[in-house]
């Protein structure tokens, strides 16, 4: 702790509180806005809060997720319901094996009549990307979508076209079924801000959700009463509020030396790299953002820790053989790491 | 019984093969051996059929346990058809009850069960022993070729019970499929039925076929002792030669019926004295083999036993040995190297050291000290496995955590120094006058310094990993129960708050706010410290 913090700190930290004032009630609305975005999306998804959560966390913080779960969890639900409730548009790619990179990105088309080529554009020119079963397609098709996720643009041709703004590929994978699948390179699953588990609701969330999509007249999943409540360009905003969160500098320091420990933990073969840090504090911005802070505290990084990190790191054979996750040695780093000290 | 009526070829034989004889005398004699068999067993057969249904298996076990006193007009047909003497069936018959009555008692209880039966039956009835003397033949008998003699036994009873199965289930199987008998009445419903006649004509049957062989292979075996032990193969060998010269005497006289010249009968002598020469050592014994011509040269009949003077056998043995026949002397000359003097000094050294390692006691003490350090090398070993694999070890039984060891209250936490003696005195004081000077954060920082340190000290177990929010909820967690304590509670929360804006997020608190948690501190942790404590121990 600096146990002296000179008084020209504080008479500048005086001045600046007018503008600290208008970022406050900035703060407070967007903190409104997406609590009211994940409340909606609540009504529809049933039982997933924390996923809920956390892909808002990924839409705020321009990042993209990675589900995992069994089928019939609802991610497809919650990538339309969150669509819906911008009113963005969104496009979905079931990924097969034999689909091609041109089937996602698009491609240049030669049109007889008017004897010229033309560009196709493909799904990925949307706000939301739906990557269904991505691990179902070869790995030059999940290839295609390596420039789009860190870009947001798309070359074909030789020229690049902007993707619609604000975007985000969802990304799901069933972790059950491994025969004929093509794991995600490293490459793409470290373009991933988050990966979430996806897992059963619980009992009495599972009734409630019987009860109410049975009680549906088309028998749909009530998504047509979902509200939009704001316009992709408030998700913008959003975005850019989040990124006006303030980060000590103990904070930076606490990500840079968890994203370290993984690399030299012992049981893990390959730690995060850079990337990871970058992600974890968006996250952990978002997250302050969610819950109406207008700065980031280290309990905002200890919690995106693991969702952050748990698919970029890789764990020894000896630990992958005993069966033990990536969770259960991540969560030991966080007990293990000194939280930051003033 | 004469060894001249032999009908057996006499060679000492392998145990087993002496059994294969026995099947093959078996089958030989089968016909007289099974028609005293059926003679005699045959009325206790009638016996057991008059036992009622329900304990036919007492009639099976009958006939079983008789079959001792059964076999043994078998050996007597069998001892006398080897010695080329077959007896006749009524002659044999007339015999049984003097054959049965013998030793009856112990043949029927203790020794009923013994496995060399059928190789001890001749010691009792053909050389007529008993008690002491039994004993010591049977020694001697089985010292060695004895074990087929159990085996046999063992072969026996279940070539009994399977001969008894497979027949039942040879009737069963010519059954017409058609007839549809309702087997589970036979075994379980009391309806009387003459089944069990059935089986007792089976089973008294499977013992008809097995005990002729039986009683043969033991006497195989018996028989093929005594030609070792006797030599009644050297014996017969000798009886040849002794026959071939009295042939060899008969011939003159022969000759001189045929009127032929005395130079014939003077060149007969000669090849009388040719075959002398030719074999010294029995000359004797063709000289006196006039006395028992036609008789057998060992002239004991299988029935008697005459104990032999071992010492003297024993003298004469070492007698005939001496004789130069045995004894062989010849000179062999080798090249040998002179053995160097020293070398009788360090075997004579050697030897001592022997002499001295066979009596030394300390072997003993040296023993167990080396016991000692097997076992201390045991117990090395399992702790270095122990060390070794502790993580493993730690990662299966993470439940069975070690007893809290009193752990030393933190020095530093959250890099600030937690002490006593880095703390003033008066908390409150301090702090206001920190905030009256305008150091806000140092102010903040003290009476967060001294809630830690208290916190740390009532026992609050706080980690390196924790947060500060964290240990706020740690706090909550500690005292949920301890109603005293939530003013404490309260104020740790909000400082915590103030504290976290402020180190975070780079905002003052307000003046009011900022005095009432400096002026509160006092009241809040030192007056009810010591209540809340006491307190939440009891609890």
């Amino acid at each position: 702790m600096t146990e002296s913090i000179s008084n020209n700190d504080s008479i500048e930290t005086n001045k600046a509180t007018d503008a600290d004032e208008s970022l406050q009630n900035r703060l407070q609305q967007a903190s409104t806005v997406a609590n009211n975005l994940l409340n909606e999306i609540k009504k529809v998804l049933i039982g997933q809060d924390a996923v809920i959560e956390q892909v808002l966390i990924a839409l705020i913080a321009r990042g993209h997720v990675l589900i995992e779960g069994v089928p019939g969890l609802g991610k497809t639900l919650l990538v339309r319901s969150l669509a819906k409730c911008f009113g963005g548009q969104f496009s979905r790619v079931q990924f097969t094996p034999d689909l091609m990179p041109s089937d996602v990105t698009g491609h240049a088309m030669f049109n007889m009549a008017k004897q010229e080529f033309e560009i196709r554009k493909g799904p990925a020119f949307t706000n939301l990307l739906l990557a269904d079963e991505i691990n179902r397609a070869p790995a030059k098709t999940q290839a295609a979508l390596l420039e789009v996720m860190q870009e947001g643009q798309i070359t074909i041709e030789g020229e690049s076209f902007k993707t619609g703004e604000p975007f985000m590929v969802l990304a799901t994978q069933n972790p059950i079924e491994q025969e004929g699948t093509y794991p995600l390179p490293e490459a793409e699953l470290d373009r991933f801000m988050l990966k979430v588990i996806i897992d059963y609701p619980s009992e009495s969330d599972e009734q409630f959700m019987l009860r109410q999509v049975t009680s549906q007249s088309q028998g749909g999943f009530g998504l047509e009463h979902i509200r939009t409540l704001l316009k992709p360009a408030h998700v913008l905003s959003l975005q850019k509020i989040a990124e006006q969160i303030t980060v000590d500098e103990q904070i930076l320091q606490y990500v840079v030396k968890l994203v370290r420990a993984t690399r030299s933990w012992s049981g893990i073969s390959r730690g995060a790299g850079p990337r990871a840090c970058i992600a974890l504090l968006s996250a952990a911005r978002a997250y302050a953002l969610l819950n109406n802070n207008s700065f980031v505290t280290p309990d905002d990084v200890k919690k995106m820790f693991i969702p952050a990190l748990r698919h970029r790191i890789l764990l020894s054979p000896e630990l992958a053989i005993e069966g033990i996750a990536a969770e259960r040695i991540l969560h030991n780093i966080l007990l293990q790491v000194e939280a930051p000290r003033h | 019984m004469n060894l001249d009526q032999v009908t057996l070829e006499i060679r000492p034989r392998s145990a087993w093969e002496a059994v294969d004889l026995g099947l093959l005398m078996a089958k030989r004699w089968w016909l007289p051996m099974i028609k005293i068999w059926l003679l005699v067993s045959f009325p206790f057969f009638i016996f057991t059929l008059l036992i009622p249904d329900n304990w036919f298996w007492v009639g099976a076990l009958f006939m079983w346990w008789l079959k001792p006193v059964l076999e043994r007009p078998l050996l007597h047909i069998l001892s006398h058809a080897v010695f080329n003497d077959l007896p006749d069936t009524r002659s044999t018959f007339k015999l049984f009850p003097s054959l049965a009555l013998k030793q009856i008692f112990s043949s029927l209880t203790w020794r009923r069960l013994s496995p060399t039966r059928s190789m001890d039956l001749p010691v009792l009835q053909l050389e007529g022993l008993s008690g002491a003397r039994r004993q010591d033949r049977l020694g001697v008998l089985h010292r060695e070729d004895s074990s087929p003699a159990s085996w046999m036994s063992f072969m026996g009873l279940a070539l009994e019970i399977f001969l008894w199965i497979g027949i039942i289930s040879f009737i069963w199987a010519l059954i017409p499929r058609e007839i549809d008998i309702e087997w589970a009445n036979f075994f379980f419903d009391q309806e009387s039925s003459n089944l069990h006649l059935l089986q007792l004509s089976i089973w008294y049957l499977a013992l008809s076929l097995t005990a002729p062989f039986y009683v043969a292979c033991g006497f195989a075996l018996y028989l093929n002792r005594r030609i070792k032990l006797e030599a009644w193969d050297i014996d017969i060998a000798f009886r040849r030669i002794a026959n071939k010269r009295s042939k060899v005497n008969i011939l003159p006289s022969l000759l001189l019926t045929l009127a032929l010249g005395l130079s014939i009968f003077a060149f007969d002598a000669q090849r009388i004295a040719y075959a002398d020469e030719q074999l010294p050592a029995v000359a004797e014994s063709v000289e006196t083999s006039e006395e028992y011509s036609g008789e057998a040269v060992i002239d004991k009949p299988l029935g008697e036993f005459t104990e032999i003077d071992r010492n003297q056998a024993q003298e004469s043995i070492k007698a005939v040995l001496q004789q130069t026949e045995f004894s062989r002397k010849e000179m062999q000359r080798t090249l040998k190297f002179d053995e160097p003097e020293e070398d009788e000094e360090t075997s004579t050294f050697w030897k001592k050291f022997f002499k001295f390692l066979a009596n030394f006691e300390g072997f003993v003490a040296a023993a167990s000290l080396l016991e000692i350090l097997l076992w201390l090398a045991v117990l090395a070993l399992i702790g270095f496995v122990f060390y070794r694999y502790r993580h493993w070890l730690a990662a299966q039984f993470v439940r069975i955590k070690p007893t809290p060891a009193p752990k030393a209250k933190p020095v530093t936490l959250f890099g600030m120094d937690v002490t006593r003696e880095s703390l003033p005195e008066d908390i409150s004081t301090n702090a206001l006058k920190l905030l009256q000077a305008g150091d806000m954060r140092a102010a903040l920082a003290l009476l967060y310094r001294a809630s830690l340190f208290h916190l740390v000290h009532s026992g609050v177990d706080i980690h390196d990993g924790h947060t500060e929010r964290e240990c706020a909820e740690l706090m909550r967690e500690y005292f949920a129960k301890n109603s005293a304590a939530q003013t404490r509670v309260a104020y740790f929360v909000a400082l915590t708050r103030e504290w976290q804006r402020l180190a975070y997020g780079h905002l003052l608190p307000t003046a009011e706010k900022a005095q009432y948690l400096c002026v509160n501190w006092n009241s809040c942790w030192l007056q009810q410290s010591n209540n809340a404590n006491t307190q939440g121990a009891a609890e």
